[in-house]
């Protein structure tokens, strides 16, 4: 069963169009989903969170259609972490223990406060004053405190130093070593998901480029370096992307449909996106 | 609900100490006619606590959580209706303390109507302006409730100065006459209100 089944979502602003969206996040695992700024990423959680009407397509979270009226019940198994964390200024960590607990009906404060301290978050300090990566750890405490059966990150390690972002993204696999527990990321830094993403899917200005396992992604697809002539050897369909520069030619290639001569460079999801994203372009 | 609401207290708490002073200075001060700012005051409170929301973007947080579109907009108008209903009983309050003074008038039925009708007249402002918040955001909307205000206070000063303090006028119609009007046109202006609050949150130009 999937945890969350995206098919054939639109939605059209001024001078921005989510087209055809399709994805499915199978139980257990996560999904990291990528994109640059403004590709529609935040637009595709507030779809699934039913927090934006869709102009077409279905969305399933947990089994249940978001547009349903028992989807805000539903709510209460989904932890949402924003990109800002979003909690009022003058609120301490206690305080808003106590907004959630009104709010979630399987709110444990126990558990939240022992995250609290895991994370050395101070209980009577103002948001206001927190730095990022405390705030991001508090909004993080709190999604973790409801029983959450599914984690909706949205770029929940932005602007974190490197000690935090690790530190973070332990709490993440944690979460999914119970089966029932699922994890969808929507980051721009393609290296955080690359981490700990079991599924891979990049969108581009409103479309999915592409949508995948990881390992998968990684196998099939590799960079490669040649000279305008080589390039000339290499079937049209094999070719996902290719860069002109002063020494030669850099392709994206679909390994099994390129020569078997063809010597690879050391090919990470970000030059995969890269190219791609190129590619989209032209 | 519940949480909103909490998360609102702890937002007005903090962050409008000397705004509650205001209020009960207005409400301490004797006269029908000022104690009626207290309740204007009150009717503020909503509307600071929706500019925090969009201040720290909680409202794109809320509409993650288990919480309908009727709560994220109501749990606003409850606000409003506690924070001008403790303004109305300071008012009286104060108004019945001061009654005990020497040469100073007794606290009676229509001295609490016309605390009534202040109060009416702050949710008569909260219902007009919420709806325009929604819509227009809290930068517009105040922009509107403190024209919405100034005029109100006009016509408060202008209404004083030819009725005195409109307690002659309050004796001569029955007062449950007066109050079941009010009420009935206070319900029916709040419910109108709260639709094209709902009808409106989420789609601010």
């Amino acid at each position: 069963m999937n945890a969350i089944e995206i098919s054939g979502l639109c939605k059209s602003y001024e001078g921005f169009r989510l087209e055809n969206f399709s994805l499915n996040l199978p139980k257990g695992s996560i999904l990291g989903l990528a994109g640059e700024n403004g590709a529609g990423k935040s637009t595709i959680i507030k779809l699934i969170m039913n927090a934006e009407e869709r102009d077409a397509g279905s969305v399933k979270v947990l089994g249940t259609e978001c547009t349903s009226p028992e989807f805000n019940d539903l709510k209460n198994c989904i932890g949402v972490v924003l990109d800002e964390a979003n909690f009022p200024a003058v609120l301490t960590a206690k305080m808003l223990c106590s907004v959630m607990a009104n709010t979630y009906k399987n709110w444990n404060s126990e558990l939240f406060f022992n995250y609290v301290q895991r994370f050395h978050l101070p209980e009577n300090k103002k948001f206001k004053d927190f730095s990022r990566g405390m705030k991001m750890k508090l909004a993080i405490a709190a999604a973790l405190s409801h029983e959450a059966k599914l984690l909706v990150l949205d770029e929940a390690t932005g602007g974190l130093d490197p000690l935090v972002r690790d530190e973070i993204l332990d709490i993440l696999n944690d979460f999914t070593r119970d089966e029932e527990h699922s994890i969808l990321m929507l980051s721009h830094i393609v290296s955080d998901i690359e981490k700990i993403c079991d599924y891979f899917a990049f969108i581009h200005k409103g479309k999915l480029l592409l949508c995948d396992e990881k390992d998968k992604i990684l196998s099939e697809y590799a960079v490669a370096k040649m000279s305008e002539a080589e390039l000339c050897d290499i079937a049209p369909e094999a070719l996902h992307g290719v860069k002109h520069t002063p020494y030669g030619v850099e392709v994206l290639v679909e390994k099994r449909l390129a020569p078997c001569s063809l010597r690879y460079e050391h090919t990470s999801l970000e030059d995969i996106i890269i190219f791609l994203a190129r590619e989209g372009e032209r | 609900m519940k949480g909103l609401l909490i998360k609102d207290f702890y937002s007005i708490v903090s962050q409008l100490k000397l705004f509650l002073i205001i209020i009960i200075a207005f409400a301490l001060v004797p006269g029908y006619s000022v104690s009626a700012f207290a309740m204007v005051y009150a009717a503020l409170l909503p509307i600071n606590a929706l500019a925090w929301d969009e201040q720290s973007k909680w409202d794109n947080l809320a509409r993650m959580m288990p919480y309908s579109k009727f709560d994220l907009v109501f749990s606003k108008y409850i606000i409003g209706y506690i924070s001008i209903l403790s303004a109305a009983v300071l008012c009286t309050g104060f108004a019945f303390v001061y009654s005990f003074f020497p040469s100073s008038e007794p606290l009676n039925i229509s001295s609490v109507v016309m605390f009534a009708c202040s109060g009416a007249g702050g949710l008569l402002l909260m219902a007009l302006n919420l709806p325009l918040m929604f819509r227009l955001g809290v930068e517009k909307g105040r922009l509107l409730f403190g024209i919405m205000v100034g005029v109100s206070c006009v016509l408060i000063a202008v209404a004083n100065g030819i009725i005195g303090d409109g307690k002659e006028l309050f004796t001569q119609i029955p007062p449950s006459g007066i109050i079941a009007a009010v009420i009935a046109a206070l319900v029916l202006i709040n419910a109108v209100s709260v639709m094209l609050s709902m009808k409106w949150y989420g789609k601010r130009e």
